[in-house]
């Protein structure tokens, strides 16, 4: 893909947010861009707020200062009527999968489509495209409980990538997994990324960062880090 | 547009599948709520329709004074002809009404042997016509009281009105039970649907993160409570019916009414009663969503 062109778009900008939960900060001053088309690994150690951020990304919680534009929405002007409008333009994939367990495979990731209204035909033909990207056509009636981690993952990895969001929010989503499933929803990850999509995965897991173009890390809140969208080496990681 | 509502259906539907109890326990509670005021209703169609029956039918009996039949007679009957609404006007002497009582005490009339003069007045029995309203009685009433020479105006006033009051006490009674019984039947709803809900928390807050509406998430819920209402509404007039019919077939031809043949509720209150039993389903699902302070 031209990389040129899309990459002087910045599809998440971040101007100084910060999040307190109460008195505790869990977010302080980070100010970033985020390019279409960029992958970026967001890391740090255990409480450095790394699902924060994501989850203001997605308005699972509302900052308590700053800006943050997505496509050049400002979030803070999104009120709880349009959000789910805005919802579908981001698809997040979590450690813990959060599948539906008393829906199948495929009732799960059809719920993001049945959601805006799509149409029935189009319902099964999409559903079974991204199953079958992700390699579980044949699970599609099975019940999440049934599946192993790594099977689960790849389903919400399917069920993020159906509504065909701009941006894939991804929280630990090889936390749970062996290194080959883990691998496997990485593989997924990267080929929305080959296609165009925006992904910002958040990871402590620094094996996986060789596989990394850009990383930001955060410390107790701040942004230490960011290896910048021009530099996809890791030179500059590991303070 | 249809093709989200019958999403939403299908979704209402399996819930109630998977809750089946639970529904059908509410439906019965709201059926119940409903037999009840659908009870009272017809009770009152059928009091007020007896009543009307009364006042259609009314009698005023005018009582002349001692002598005042052989004085002013005539000018008295057709003083009480003028009198509007009146139809009918009957002279009965002492003699006759003496006579009439004898024939109806029978084997008793013995008691009257040992009058030694008729206690009973002259009268004139006025028949009025009510279509206009029961006010019509009454005037007529005080019209003919004021006639010279009427001694005493008896029109079963008194009962009939003390039954009147019976039946706006009884209507009043009535429409705060029903009230009562409608703002339980919306707790009862809500608190059904409160479990569903409850059921299916995790569910829905992942539907919130996938980006559905609201309206998408709350569709099938007001189905449900919709259906609740419509259910029980529906088994309440079922079993009001089977009542009635029971009651009336005993109840048929009876002396005791006058020949007064009950009647069921008319189409449209049931109808009606029907559209408030859904309305109270949908008002306990909306009560459901009702929490201050939810959730961006
Ligand atoms: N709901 C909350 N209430 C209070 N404090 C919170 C809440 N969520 C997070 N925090 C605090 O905010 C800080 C950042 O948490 P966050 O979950 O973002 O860390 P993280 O980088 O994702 O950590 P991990 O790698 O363990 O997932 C932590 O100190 C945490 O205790
Ligand atoms: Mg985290």
């Amino acid at each position: 893909m031209d990389e040129h062109d899309s990459n002087t778009d910045p599809i998440i900008r971040m101007f100084s947010v910060g999040k307190y939960y109460g008195s505790k900060a869990a977010l302080t001053g980070v100010t970033l861009d985020v390019f279409r088309g960029e992958y970026v690994f967001l890391t740090g150690p255990s409480g450095a707020g790394k699902t924060t951020l994501l989850k203001l990304l997605y308005m699972a919680e509302p900052m308590t200062e700053g800006q943050i534009l997505i496509q050049g929405m400002n979030l803070s002007r999104i009120n709880k009527k349009r959000m789910p409008y805005f919802r579908r333009k981001i698809g997040v994939v979590f450690q813990d999968y959060k599948l539906i367990t008393t829906r199948t495979v495929y009732e799960n990731v059809a719920l993001v489509l049945l959601a805006i209204g799509a149409d029935k035909k189009y319902i099964k033909k999409k559903v079974r495209h991204v199953l079958s990207r992700v390699g579980l056509e044949d699970r599609m009636n099975a019940y999440p409980p049934a599946l192993s981690g790594g099977e689960q993952q790849r389903v919400a990895v399917a069920r993020a990538l159906c509504g065909n969001p701009a941006v894939v929010l991804a929280d630990e989503p090889t936390g749970n997994l062996d290194s080959a499933s883990a691998g496997l929803v990485l593989d997924l990850l990267e080929g929305f990324n080959a296609q165009g999509g925006t992904v910002l995965l958040a990871t402590h897991d620094e094996s996986l960062l060789r596989r990394a173009s850009r990383i930001l890390s955060l410390e107790a809140g701040s942004l230490v880090l960011d290896t910048g969208r021009e530099d996809p080496d890791m030179a500059g990681f590991g303070q | 547009m249809m093709r989200m509502a019958a999403n939403h259906f299908y979704r209402a539907v399996a819930d109630v599948r998977e809750n089946l109890g639970l529904h059908v326990l509410a439906a019965s509670t709201i059926g119940l709520i409903f037999l009840l005021s659908g009870t009272f209703a017809l009770a009152l169609e059928n009091l007020s329709a007896l009543m009307e029956r009364w006042h259609d039918n009314a009698r005023i009996m005018v009582y002349l004074e001692d002598g005042a039949a052989d004085e002013a007679g005539g000018d008295i009957g057709s003083a009480l002809e003028k009198i509007p609404g009146v139809t009918a006007v009957d002279f009965i002497s002492a003699k006759r009404a003496l006579e009439e009582l004898s024939g109806q005490l029978g084997a008793q009339a013995g008691v009257l042997e040992g009058l030694e003069e008729n206690p009973l007045p002259d009268a004139y029995e006025l028949t009025v016509d009510l279509s206009l309203g029961a006010e019509v009685v009454r005037t007529a009433a005080r019209m003919a009281g004021e006639i010279p020479g009427v001694a005493d105006v008896e029109y079963g006033q008194a009962w009939l009105s003390r039954f009147e009051v019976f039946v706006r006490l009884f209507r009043v009674f009535a429409l705060s039970l029903g009230i009562l019984l409608l703002v339980a039947g919306v707790f009862i709803t809500a608190s059904t649907i409160r479990l569903v809900l409850y059921n299916r928390a995790e569910e829905i807050s992942i539907m919130r993160l996938v980006g559905a509406t609201e309206g998408f998430i709350r569709a099938p819920f007001y189905i449900q409570g919709a259906f609740q209402g419509l259910a029980g509404g529906l088994l309440a007039l079922a079993l009001l019916a089977i009542l009635y019919a029971a009651a009336a077939s005993g109840m048929s031809g009876s002396m005791v009414l006058g020949g007064f043949s009950p009647r069921f509720l008319p189409a449209w209150a049931a109808a009606a009663g029907l559209v408030l039993a859904c309305a109270t389903g949908l008002a306990g699902a909306a009560l459901t969503f009702v929490r201050p302070g939810e959730g961006r």
